[in-house]
């Protein structure tokens, strides 16, 4: 025993005690980490305390009735948001809706289908959709999706749009600039991140599960459905949450697009408005309440993110499989 | 248990197909070929939209980019033709540089402190609750955000370079914390328990072993923080000012960058400006672009995990 | 734990009361009737439970249900759109998008400030002026509508609605704001001399910018204001000034900017734009040197700047254009008061009889009018809502401002 122990090595039975200077970097490395996450805490404290209180004079005046009013005049000094809310709750909807099988089947594409050099191809292609800027979206869009979209949407609207289920969505008046095209660009807007987070969740499920699953004869989506979405679940909701985030607070691409015309109404063609881009029209020319009223409609949007992070939370810790994650 | 007796397959068919054809009823047949169509048309909602806006980027902004046009001062009357967007090449280099070196160590080590140290621990819960509920924020009220505690405080610091970081990191901070820590999470714990037994300390374990498995997905995460902030123009509207000569310093003095000429050039009419807008966007898409590549490229070769 | 979740679904044009529907009792109970009429306002109450799962369901059926009465309601019976008559209205973003809007659309109108209207090629009404006399926007239009305003002592007027009987009526004015006591001697001199510069040599450079000079004598005026300006003595030559507001005077800010500083190489000046509001928010906190706005300061607000008191130093002026687009007409004539019925909707075909009567002898087509306005607020909608609130109150209900809440 004693040939084998290495000279200064500790008997049987002791704790292994590591090198003398090894506990001592070991704290600091921990106390640097402490102070980036108590500085972390007091960055975004500090900023949802300044909005805050930059926003009061506005929430006092208008109390709750700020987000549950429709009347939205600054030359009254009446601050109604709902309109707003309606609006971005919608386009983020609709992006989401469209955004998340679309970025997971691109995930899944260069996860499962596609060989090596192609999935690299088609990452660098993905990461070319997040190099454009979002005012390059917007100007874009305006150029060239605006004026055919109004064609395309009247014919929906003249076929689709009778139907009696699917009225309420796709009749009424079609405008280019509505929910649904600010829906679509916010879409192809957050496909990246959410593409990205995925196929890095993707990615550490091991080939053992799948095979197993192909093994037992099941086929390449039920393999998925067994072996793979239980163990990304976290993941693959984070993903979808940060795009969430990406579409609820995008400015300038959603304000060149909407039609800046609040509304409530379930016709996607319809033009609208949301938070954000009544932000970036308004706060130029706002001074005192209304600045502040504005500043409120950003901190309302960190109620609305609040609601849907504890929703998708709730959601996702419904999953069984825990796998490797902690 | 049932025994399901498959006949062997006719010599004239390959082997496999007929087999799956026997032994796949058509409807799990049908959900797998419409899982690949799926796939397929997914990668169609992707690529379409790229090829037709850089398409379209290119035919209209490659007509001024030349090495002139890269390094002129912007002309002060924004209607004249001519004169350059070096200034906004400069400022966007700067800027975004300033707010990435800010916001990816402190979003990583925060994210190394939620998952490897914090865990469901009280704190870290609200800095997990706090990041979530900004990622949501408009990124204009970044730009407030700063306006009001730094542009226009007490100090009286003004428009800078600097105003324009901090909006961009505290942009970037929240996505960076919150792809960073799912980054993280998904090394498999044998990992780290391998490095335990080994006698590594904790924080050789996280830099020697977690870091590097996990490196790959952090530095995707960081990059489209980057992309974002880099694009982004509201923020900047309310704190860095205009210039039309290059500004170096990031300190004083206001300046410029790419997204914000691109917006003010493409609210007029005038075709000089619209031209510049355009250009201005193509070098901003290919300044990104190349900086994503580059990152991948690195990344990989550091990374300890074989993609 | 008692939670209250209520989910309230409104539709266009809601005449009808709202229905309060509660998930608790109400399904399944066969002595709860209900109609729904297109528009139902419908409000459904539920109350969170103990369980889990019991929760979620009822949380699922308060979503689907008025889903499926949505789904079932059918599409609101306004449709707007200019084949039933209601009025078109679209947004655009700055002038430019108004502009661009305007120009795509055969039938369209909006009001374009004057450089930008010109830069785009768009057609401009002529605008009858209180005096009765239709005026086509132009720079001596403008002017004469400067000229014809009267001058408060401090330098501020209002040319809208003028009566002189050349002036034309939606002439929007601006100025540049500084505080009269300056506290660095760098750039108050600089200041001093960067606006001596705008109001005498710069005036020269307003036709070339598209933009209406100030009137000698109110330039003088302006120029004798200078003197007011408290510099202390001393400081360098070499200076930086720093501006933002109005990003209506900012094509003439730049010109006199460019010039300014080759005839001055040590000073540099940066113009920010970013609108009136910015401005004067960014001159209260000394966060710039100067701010460009198209609106006075309301007395309120006066004490909000840190500095002191302000000096307003006109700058100049500009026509509103009402430009349109209309295929076969190339004048047109119009009055305030058809402009405010045009602006809020009540006319919505340009053969309209109130068009007609504006245009004697000009056949008018019955294409539907598609009106055009801004979707970001800006000085120049406050300008042309103001003219139309003193030239037309009885038909302009709308009110004024840098934004107002247009029809849909």
């Amino acid at each position: 025993m004693t040939a084998l122990a290495p000279p200064g090595a500790p008997g049987a039975g002791e704790p292994i005690q590591g090198t003398a200077g090894g506990a001592g970097v070991d704290r600091t490395f921990r106390g640097i980490a402490v102070a980036a996450g108590l500085l972390v805490l007091a960055i975004l404290a500090l900023i949802a305390y300044t909005t805050t209180t930059k926003a009061w004079p506005a929430f006092t005046h208008q109390g709750i009735s700020f987000v549950t009013g429709r009347n939205w005049n600054p030359n009254t000094n009446s601050f109604g948001a709902l309109d707003f809310i309606y609006g971005t709750l919608l386009t983020a909807t609709i992006a989401l809706v469209l955004a998340v099988p679309a970025s997971l089947g691109i995930a899944l594409f260069i996860t499962e289908l596609a060989p090596r050099r192609l999935s690299n191809a088609v990452t660098y292609v993905v990461d070319m959709l997040a190099a454009i800027p979002s005012v390059v979206y917007g100007y874009w869009a305006l150029a060239v999706l605006v004026s055919p979209a109004t064609n395309f949407y009247s014919n929906i609207a003249n076929s689709l749009g009778r139907v009696p289920g699917l009225s309420s969505l796709f009749g009424g008046s079609a405008r280019g600039a509505s929910f649904m095209t600010a829906g679509v660009i916010l879409a192809i807007m957050i496909v990246p991140i959410i593409t990205s987070l995925s196929r890095e969740a993707l990615i550490t499920v091991s080939q053992d599960d799948k095979n197993g699953a192909i093994a037992m004869g099941a086929t390449r989506i039920e393999m998925l459905r067994v072996a793979v979405f239980p163990r990304v679940r976290s993941g693959l909701i984070a993903a979808a949450m940060l795009g969430l985030g990406r579409a609820m607070g995008e400015t300038i691409a959603v304000a060149l697009i909407i039609g800046s015309s609040p509304k409530i109404t379930s016709h996607l063609f319809r033009s609208g408005d949301t938070m954000a881009s009544v932000i970036v029209h308004q706060f130029p020319e706002a001074v005192d309440i209304h600045r502040a009223a504005l500043i409120g409609l950003g901190v309302v949007l960190f109620a609305i993110t609040i609601a849907v992070n504890v929703a998708a939370r709730a959601i996702a810790n419904r999953s069984v499989l825990v796998g490797n994650a902690r | 248990m049932t025994v399901v007796d498959t006949p062997a397959p006719p010599e004239s068919e390959d082997p496999a197909g007929w087999i799956l054809e026997q032994a796949i009823s058509p409807r799990r047949r049908f959900f797998n070929g419409v899982a690949s169509a799926w796939m397929i048309g997914s990668l169609l909602f992707a690529l379409v939209p790229v090829v037709i806006i850089v398409v379209y980027v290119v035919s209209k902004g490659a007509g001024i980019v030349n090495f002139g046009f890269l390094t002129k001062d912007i002309p002060i009357v924004t209607q004249n033709p001519g004169g350059g967007i070096g200034p906004a090449i400069v400022g966007t280099l700067i800027i975004t540089g300033m707010a990435a070196l800010m916001a990816i160590p402190l979003g990583v080590l925060g994210a190394v402190y939620l998952n490897e140290y914090g865990g469901q621990n009280r704190v870290a819960k609200v800095i997990r609750f706090m990041a979530d509920v900004m990622t949501g924020v408009p990124s204009i009220v970044m730009g407030l955000f700063i306006a009001t505690i730094w542009v226009s405080s007490g100090m009286h610091f003004g428009y800078s370079g600097l105003a324009g970081s901090l909006a961009l990191a505290a942009l970037m901070l929240p996505i960076v914390i919150r792809s960073s820590e799912e980054m993280l999470k998904l090394v498999p714990d044998d990992l780290r328990q391998a490095s335990d037994a080994l006698g590594a300390r904790r924080w050789r374990t996280v830099t020697s072993v977690v870091i590097p498995a996990a490196l790959p997905g952090i530095v995707s995460g960081a990059m489209l923080a980057v992309a974002r902030a880099a694009g982004e123009t509201a923020p900047l509207l309310f704190t860095i000012g205009v210039t039309t000569g290059i500004n170096a310093n990031p300190f004083h003095g206001t300046n410029t960058t790419l997204s914000q000429e691109i917006w003010f050039n493409a609210q007029t009419p005038f075709a000089a400006a619209k031209d510049r807008a355009w250009g201005a966007a193509l070098t901003l898409i290919l300044i990104v672009f190349v900086f994503t590549v580059v990152a991948r490229v690195v990344s990989n070769r550091f990374s300890t995990v074989r993609r | 734990m008692f939670g209250l979740g209520s989910c309230l679904v409104h539709f266009d044009a809601s005449e009808y009361p709202p229905f309060v529907l509660n998930l608790d009792t109400d399904i399944g109970n066969p002595n709860k009737t209900f109609t729904l009429g297109k528009g139902t306002t419908l409000i459904a109450t539920l109350r969170s439970s103990d369980s889990r799962p019991r929760r979620f369901r009822r949380t699922v059926v308060a979503l689907a249900v008025p889903a499926l009465l949505l789904a079932a309601c059918g599409s609101s019976s306004k449709s707007s759109g200019s084949s039933s008559g209601s009025a078109n209205f679209q947004a655009g973003q700055g002038n430019a998008g108004v502009a661009q809007a305007v120009s795509a659309t055969d039938g369209a109108i909006g009001y374009v400030d004057y450089s930008d209207a010109k830069a785009a090629g768009l057609k401009f009404a002529s605008v009858k002026n209180s005096s009765g006399t239709f005026i086509v926007p132009s720079i001596e239009s403008a002017a004469a509508s400067v000229a014809s305003a009267k001058i408060e002592t401090n330098l501020t007027y209002s040319p809208l609605n003028s009566s002189g009987a050349t002036a034309y009526p939606i002439t929007s004015p601006t100025w540049i704001i500084v505080y009269a006591k300056q506290t660095s001697a760098t750039q108050g001199r600089a200041l001093k001399s960067f606006l001596h510069y705008a109001l005498t040599d710069g005036q020269a450079l307003a036709a070339g910018a598209n933009f209406a000079k100030l009137p000698d004598s109110l330039a003088q005026k302006a120029v004798t204001q200078l003197d007011k300006l408290e510099v202390p003595g001393g400081g360098s030559d070499s200076a930086t000034l720093n501006g933002s507001g109005s990003t209506f005077q900012k094509a003439f800010d730049q010109v006199v900017i460019e010039a300014f500083t080759k005839a001055n190489p040590g000073i540099t000046v940066n113009y920010a734009g970013g609108g009136s509001g910015k401005g004067k928010t960014d001159l209260q906190t000394k966060t710039v040197d100067f701010a460009g706005t198209d609106s006075l300061v309301k007395p309120a607000d006066l004490s909000k700047y840190q500095g002191g008191a302000i000096l307003y130093f006109p700058l100049v002026a500009a026509p509103i254009t009402m430009s349109f687009n209309l295929s076969g007409v190339d004048k047109l004539q119009l009055s305030a008061a058809t402009i405010a019925k045009i602006f809020s909707g009540q006319i919505t075909k340009w053969n309209d009889a109130a068009i007609a009567a504006d245009n004697p002898g000009v056949t008018l087509p019955s294409t539907g009018i598609t009106v055009v306005h801004r979707a970001d607020a800006s000085g120049t909608t406050s300008n042309f809502t103001k003219y139309l609130n003193l030239a037309a109150p009885e038909v302009w209900k709308l009110g004024f401002g840098d934004t107002v809440n247009w029809p849909s």
